[in-house]
Order: structure tokens, then C-alpha cells, then sequence
């Protein structure tokens, strides 16, 4: 073999050399790259979940409202019978309020008694979220302890 | 082989190899282009995505969101058909990414707004209980003219009084308007209260591309009137479309002056906005007329929370009526408001009578 043939065979065989070294360093970065993207998805799932949780409680169609000033953390109980019997919730437009998910409400005093107010459980895996709330009767206006149960489903 | 032709050899592979180099290194460049735009989307996505979450929340806002990456978003609405709902895509950058807003958030913004610095801004409707968090986006670039006569400066201050902390904005009396001048701006919108707008400040914005300036007509009082877009074309002010739209209370009124409708764009914006408005409005009063019928059914006849209850449902009823065809027909905001008042009025004759609230 001449040495111009060895050459231009050195110099490919580095080029292959450089090119396998710059493509596995590539593949890795793009590895880490979307392990540290999964991660941050999952979270963003997390976050979007917690401000659905936050969202739900603080609808216009469940809040305590005493003429236009809202309570925090208080459901009404005639908006919660409401929703369960005439399945307001039902309608499409909660759809995209509430998504694949379940409501749950429990009182837990004076006595117990629990309403199924939206129910939409699409997906394999779900997050629950329990959220002590103040139900409050219009009529007696009593103040009674209760839960909020959501399931939030995941595909 | 000639020791000549394999020093032409080795050139060849020299430039092949360069040449693969420099595509390689090309490529890198491009995806790390590429992946940083996506990154400063994602950003400004989140940061916005975060505000409308926490609008849900019921969050009260009025700040800048400073240091986003700089782009130009985009907002547009559209829909797929006579009597269908519509929706709403905010689009960042030239690549046009973007994601479809939240069916239900009622988002007023302007349709093209330039970061770094946005500022946000919500405010609750009630109608006559709380319906929604409207919530009000708009960027530090974009100039806000307030125009009006002297019968509207109250009207004018309640308006100014209530928008955004930090716009860039200024006030004009209709006699005055000589002294406004422009100021090389990346875009103008003119909010004219009682008066149509004047085509001497068009003229002083001659320079400027038609699409960014704009000016909103509006007619009415705090509670309701109607509000009429106009495009800037050459040197004089063009309305958009030939139709005058409806508000109802300050919120939406507030809505139509940071939301456009373009003919260059072809955006309803507006329109789309308003009649999510009535549709939650029409959902939120259902839920309060089904609360009233159990209510209702718990109290003795005749009493007078009986008796007030009773006309609460049927005003509640007719609430729901009127709000029924929000995507189909225009909204009768005379009668709408009418029976808004009514509800009030049953609201404090359940309060006197130390009957359950209505809302």
C-alpha cells in the first residue's frame, strides 16, 4: 500500500472515530435532554392538577356567595344538592371545566351524608385530592364540616 | 495511483469532510435554535397558563409579568361553522406555536402583543351573582388613547380608573385631539367615549401600517351600550365589519377595549368573548335557578320567603331563557339587564325578610 492510500485511510478512520464519539455524546444529551422533560411534565401534570382541585372549589356554582361576597373554602349546600340531583355537572360545558375526573362531596357533621356531583372517569390512573371544606346551609344557616373527594384521571 | 491526482484526493475528502463538519455542526445549531424557541414558547405558555389557573382560583390580579423571552404573541379566534362555538388560540413567535385556550376562560387580550413585559389584569362579572373572572392581557408596547367629550368624563374616568396598573396610556378631550402626536409606537388603539373617532389623529398616524392602529366606538353607560371597531386605513378611520357588538356591566365593556376585531385578520374576537360570557352566564344562572326550586320546595306556602322565592325562579327562569341562544342570536341586553335588576331586587326582598339569599 503507498503511504498516500494509508493516508486517506487514517483520515477516514479518524472522521469514523469523530463521528461516533460526537454521535454518542449527541445521543445522550438527547437522552438527558428527555428524561429531564418527562420530569418536567410530570410536574406540570401535578401543578395542572392541584389548580384544577383549586379551581373547582372556588365555582361560582358551588361557593358560598352572600350577595356578591364570596367565602373561602365553603361550598353551598343547596348548590351542592342541586348539583347532584338535577346533574347540573352533567352538561358539556363542565366537561371542559372538570375533565376526566370525579366529584365527590361528604358531609361529615352533623350528620353524614355524601352527593356524587360530576362523574367523568376516563383514563387508567387516577390522583385523588381530599379538601376540608365548610358547607354551609342557607336556610338553617348552619355551618357544617365536610370533604371534597376528586379523582383526577390520567391517561 | 499518481502522486499528483492523490494530492487531489486528499483535497476531495478534505472538502467532504469539511463540508460534513460544517453540516453537522449546522444541524446542532439549528436544534439548539430550535429547542431554545420552543423553551421561550413553553415560557411564556407557563407564565400564562399559571395566571389563567390562578384566575380560576379566583385570584385577583393586576401586575406586569416581566422578563418573558422576546416574541410576538398572537391571539385569534375562530369558528368552524353558523351557530358554533367558537375558540381561541394564543400563537407565539414565527413558528406559530401555541396552544388552544381553556374553553371555558374568558381571555380578553389584543391580537398581536409583543413581550418582554405583558401586563395581566382580572375582574369578576356579576350578573347579578358572580359569573365569571374575566381575565384581561395586554403588552407595555402598545399605546392606549383615551378620547372623549365633556359629557363622558366620568364615564371616561371610571374606565381609566379600572384598567390595567403601568399601561402606557394618555387622555384627550375631543377639542384637544391637535395635540396628540405620534410617537413612532409599535401599536395605537384609540378608545373613544360618546364620540366617533377622528380622522386628524389617523391622519397624524399616516406613517404608521394601517394594522396597527385601532380604534374602539363606544356608546353607553357602565351598565350597557354598544362599542363599534374601527381599522385605520391610509389617513382616515374604517369600521370593521359595519356591525356594532353589546356589552353588558364594566367587565365586558372592559373586555372589548383590550380584545380587537380586525378585518385584516379576519378575528371575532370580541364576539367570541362575549358570547362565552353569556353561555357561562347562562350555566351559572341555571345552577342558581335549580338551588332556588329546592329552596323553594323547603319553604311554606304562602309566606314571603315562599312568595319571594317563587318570583326568584321565574326570574331566574327567564335569565336562563335569555342567555339560551348565546351562540346563535344576538343577546337582548335590554331585557337582560332588566331582569338582572329584578333578581336584585328579590335578593334584597329575601334579605329583609331573613329568607335564604338568592345569590
Amino acid at each position: 500500500m503507498k503511504k498516500s492510500q494509508i493516508q486517506i485511510g487514517e483520515t477516514i478512520a479518524i472522521m469514523l472515530v469523530f463521528a461516533v464519539l460526537v454521535g454518542l455524546g449527541f445521543a445522550f444529551y438527547v437522552r438527558i435532554s428527555k428524561i429531564s422533560l418527562q420530569k418536567e411534565l410530570l410536574e406540570l401534570e401535578e401543578q395542572r392538577a392541584i389548580q384544577k382541585v383549586q379551581s373547582i372549589i372556588n365555582l361560582p356554582e358551588l361557593i358560598c356567595s352572600s350577595e356578591r361576597v364570596i367565602s373561602e373554602n365553603c361550598i353551598d349546600l343547596y348548590k351542592i344538592k342541586a348539583a347532584s340531583e338535577k346533574k347540573i355537572f352533567q352538561k358539556l360545558y363542565y366537561q371542559g371545566v372538570f375533565g376526566s375526573s370525579s366529584i365527590n362531596v361528604t358531609q361529615l357533621t352533623p350528620a353524614e351524608e355524601e352527593w356524587e356531583i360530576y362523574s367523568n372517569p376516563k383514563g387508567v390512573s387516577a390522583s385523588a385530592f381530599y379538601l376540608p371544606v365548610v358547607i354551609h346551609d342557607p336556610i338553617e344557616n348552619t355551618n357544617n364540616f365536610g370533604l371534597i373527594k376528586i379523582l383526577i384521571y390520567t391517561k | 495511483m499518481k502522486r499528483g491526482m492523490a494530492i487531489q484526493l486528499n483535497w476531495i475528502l478534505v472538502l467532504i469532510a469539511g463540508a460534513a463538519i460544517m453540516l453537522f455542526f449546522a444541524g446542532i445549531i439549528n436544534f439548539a435554535m430550535k429547542a431554545s424557541e420552543a423553551k421561550s414558547n413553553v415560557e411564556i405558555l407557563n407564565a400564562m397558563g399559571s395566571i389563567a389557573s390562578s384566575i380560576r382560583a379566583g385570584e385577583k390580579l393586576d401586575k406586569p409579568i416581566t422578563g418573558l423571552p422576546k416574541s410576538e404573541i398572537r391571539y385569534e379566534c375562530s369558528r368552524g361553522g353558523e351557530g358554533q362555538p367558537c375558540s381561541c388560540d394564543l400563537k407565539i413567535g414565527s413558528g406559530g406555536a401555541g396552544f388552544n385556550i381553556d374553553p371555558t376562560l374568558i381571555f380578553f387580550a389584543p391580537s398581536r402583543m409583543a413581550t418582554p413585559t405583558l401586563l395581566v389584569k382580572s375582574m369578576d362579572w356579576d350578573a347579578p351573582f358572580r359569573v365569571a373572572n374575566f381575565l384581561y392581557f395586554t403588552s407595555t408596547t402598545i399605546r392606549y388613547v383615551f378620547v372623549y367629550d365633556g359629557s363622558s368624563e366620568d364615564f371616561r374616568d371610571l374606565i381609566v380608573g379600572n384598567v390595567h396598573s403601568g399601561l402606557k396610556k394618555e387622555e384627550y378631550e375631543i377639542t384637544e385631539l391637535d395635540k396628540f402626536k405620534d410617537k413612532n409606537d409599535d401599536q395605537v388603539k384609540f378608545g373613544d367615549f360618546g364620540v366617533r373617532p377622528d380622522d386628524i389623529v389617523a391622519s397624524e398616524l399616516e406613517g404608521m401600517d394601517d394594522e396597527d392602529a385601532s380604534a374602539i366606538m363606544v356608546s353607553g353607560n357602565e351598565n350597557k351600550g354598544s362599542i363599534s371597531y374601527y381599522q385605520k386605513k391610509e389617513d382616515k378611520w374604517e369600521a370593521v365589519n359595519e356591525v356594532s357588538y353589546s356589552y353588558l356591566g364594566l367587565p365586558q365593556l372592559l373586555g372589548a377595549i383590550f380584545i380587537d376585531e380586525s378585518k385584516l385578520f379576519d378575528t371575532e374576537n370580541y364576539l367570541c368573548m362575549q358570547e362565552k360570557s353569556f353561555d357561562t352566564m347562562h350555566n351559572v344562572a341555571d345552577a342558581y335557578k335549580k338551588r332556588a326550586d329546592l329552596i323553594l320546595a323547603g319553604y311554606e306556602s304562602p309566606s314571603s320567603c315562599f312568595n319571594t322565592y317563587n318570583s326568584a325562579v321565574n326570574g331566574l327562569l327567564e335569565l336562563t331563557t335569555l342567555t339560551e341562544d348565546s351562540y346563535s342570536g344576538e343577546i337582548d341586553i335590554l331585557n337582560l339587564f332588566t331582569q338582572i335588576s329584578t333578581i336584585q331586587a328579590y335578593n334584597d326582598n329575601a334579605l329583609t325578610s331573613s329568607c335564604a339569599l338568592i345569590y
